[in-house]
């Protein structure tokens, strides 16, 4: 059979199957007619044949009632994942706003607070900011610092009151900057001891070359507890002449009471320096050791300009935050 | 809910898969006979038929929201899963086609009427395409028996039309043969 024919008995079955007789289409093709009877009667024959072929109607409607639940049944089911998920995603975005007006406000406010006096409303976000800081600090070497940190606000605060006449105010906060001070202290107890090489008895000195103070196992933690010596030689200078500035402007009221936070303040750091010390903390290059217990070491220069200029606390870095 | 009664496929199928529960009734009726002789034809067994016809609605349920226009008009894609289905209940019955196709196989639960009306068309068309090559009588099932056009054939069964019109004509000219010798002898 050529191409051409098998086109034709297409063409005429598929009008066979829009309902055009036999004849009729053998009269559209008569050249063709002779080949083309025999195959349109035979596809004629064929469909007539498979036309009775057909599925029981209860069949087919039992069949169309189950499609109909099953139809209903996905329906529902994507209408409950729908809800599912705007539900979820609802949840979440509600988690992540609340999370995110937290994170936003907690920061600001925080940061807002630093320069919060006590009574003032921030003042409480202040001290609650300080203690989760000490909470996040693991080493004894990072509370040290820290506490010495917060004194020097407590003193800045001071300094702050002095001229508004605040007392009773002054009296809570230097109570709290030398409960820092105490506590800086019980901290530079437990910081690890840095031991020198020990010295072997026996050994021939024929020439005694300069040993080094620390081996190198022990040089980490004595580099640490020598910057920890020298930020805590600075921030008592800090403390101290911030404490003195607020004495010069203090009404003569005041001024027994910041006196008395001067000194004790001098010993607690003291006291600090000397446990550090103890624990084989070196002291600062130069800087001469005390002679005298109860005696304060002579105070490093402070670095050039008003560090408390326009009446904020510089940034220090936490210098354990950047180990070497 | 809006009247679709007559619209094509198309309309339907997206009228379905958004939710219109008539829309895919309408589909159902519209292939109903025509996936049910093509799976009868298959199988041979009415209740098997039944059954299989069943599932493939069944399925193209379940995947409608997934089916592409583009790729396939509906009739070849439910025709596919049709196919799809015969194959698997062959694969599990483990017994093959041709054993389906042996007039001493009808069902034996076929209704005694219905057996004495039709058996003899049924059984002497099932005989005829039993002598096709598989491709002759996959594509003269479904296009004299389920009447899709030549598009729809070469689509389900993914042949070029072509060649889906040379094994029309090659089957009809075998099927005259076969039918002239049983009319002969």
């Amino acid at each position: 059979m050529g191409r051409k024919l098998a086109d034709i008995f297409n063409e005429c079955y598929e009008r066979l199957l829009q309902g055009e007789s036999v004849e009729s289409c053998l009269k559209r093709y008569p050249k063709e007619a002779t080949k083309l009877e025999p195959l349109l009667k035979v596809a004629s024959t064929l469909h007539t044949k498979a036309a009775s072929i057909q599925a029981r109607p209860e069949f087919k409607w039992q069949t169309g009632i189950r499609l109909e639940g099953a139809f209903l049944y996905n329906q529902r089911q994507k209408l409950a994942a729908v809800k599912a998920s705007i539900s979820l995603r609802r949840s979440w975005a509600l988690a992540l706003t609340i999370i995110l007006a937290a994170l936003i406000a907690g920061a600001g406010t925080a940061a807002a607070s630093t320069q919060a006096l006590p009574d003032e409303p921030l003042y409480p976000v202040k001290l609650a900011t300080e203690q989760v800081r000490l909470s996040l600090a693991f080493s004894d070497i990072a509370k040290t610092e820290l506490h010495a940190r917060f004194a020097e606000n407590r003193a800045w605060e001071i300094a702050q009151m002095v001229p508004q006449g605040e007392s009773t105010n002054i009296v809570m906060v230097t109570e709290r900057l030398d409960a820092h001070l105490e506590q800086a202290e019980e901290c530079a107890l437990h910081t690890p001891t840095v031991k020198a090489p020990e010295e072997k008895a026996l050994a021939p000195t024929p020439v005694p070359a300069p040993a080094p103070l620390v081996t190198s196992a022990t040089a980490p933690q004595s580099a640490k507890a020598a910057k920890l010596r020298t930020f805590l030689e600075y921030s008592a200078a800090r403390n101290i002449a911030t404490l003195e500035q607020a004495l010069e402007q203090a009404p003569e009221e005041a001024k027994p009471g910041i006196r008395l936070a001067i000194e004790m303040t001098k010993k607690r750091y003291e006291k600090i320096l000397k446990r550090i010390e103890e624990r084989g903390g070196l002291p600062s290059q130069g800087e001469p050791q005390a002679e005298e217990e109860n005696t304060f070491p002579s105070l490093p220069q402070l670095p050039e300009g008003n560090f408390r200029e326009e009446g904020r606390i510089p940034h220090i870095p936490l210098w354990f935050d950047h180990k070497p | 809910m809006a009247d679709i009664s007559g619209v094509a496929d198309e309309v339907l199928v997206r009228e379905a898969i958004g939710g219109n529960q008539s829309a895919f009734a309408q589909l159902y009726d519209k292939h109903f006979d025509k996936i049910y002789r093509y799976v009868y034809l298959k199988v041979g067994i009415r209740v098997e038929a039944e059954d299989l016809t069943q599932e493939v609605f069944l399925k193209a349920l379940g995947a409608i929201s997934s089916y592409k226009w583009r790729q396939v008009p509906f009739s070849s894609w439910l025709f596919r899963i049709a196919h799809n289905e015969v194959i698997d209940y062959f694969r599990k019955q483990k017994k093959k086609e041709k054993t389906h196709f042996n007039n001493n196989v009808y069902d034996t639960k076929e209704d005694p009427v219905m057996v004495a009306e039709s058996s003899f068309e049924k059984g002497e068309l099932m005989a005829a395409l039993q002598k096709l090559s598989p491709a002759q009588r996959e594509v003269i099932s479904l296009r004299f028996s389920s009447e899709l056009s030549i598009a729809e054939v070469a689509k389900t069964l993914g042949k070029r039309e072509g060649t889906v019109k040379a094994l029309q004509d090659s089957a009809t000219v075998a099927l005259r043969k076969i039918l002239s010798k049983k009319k002969n002898g």
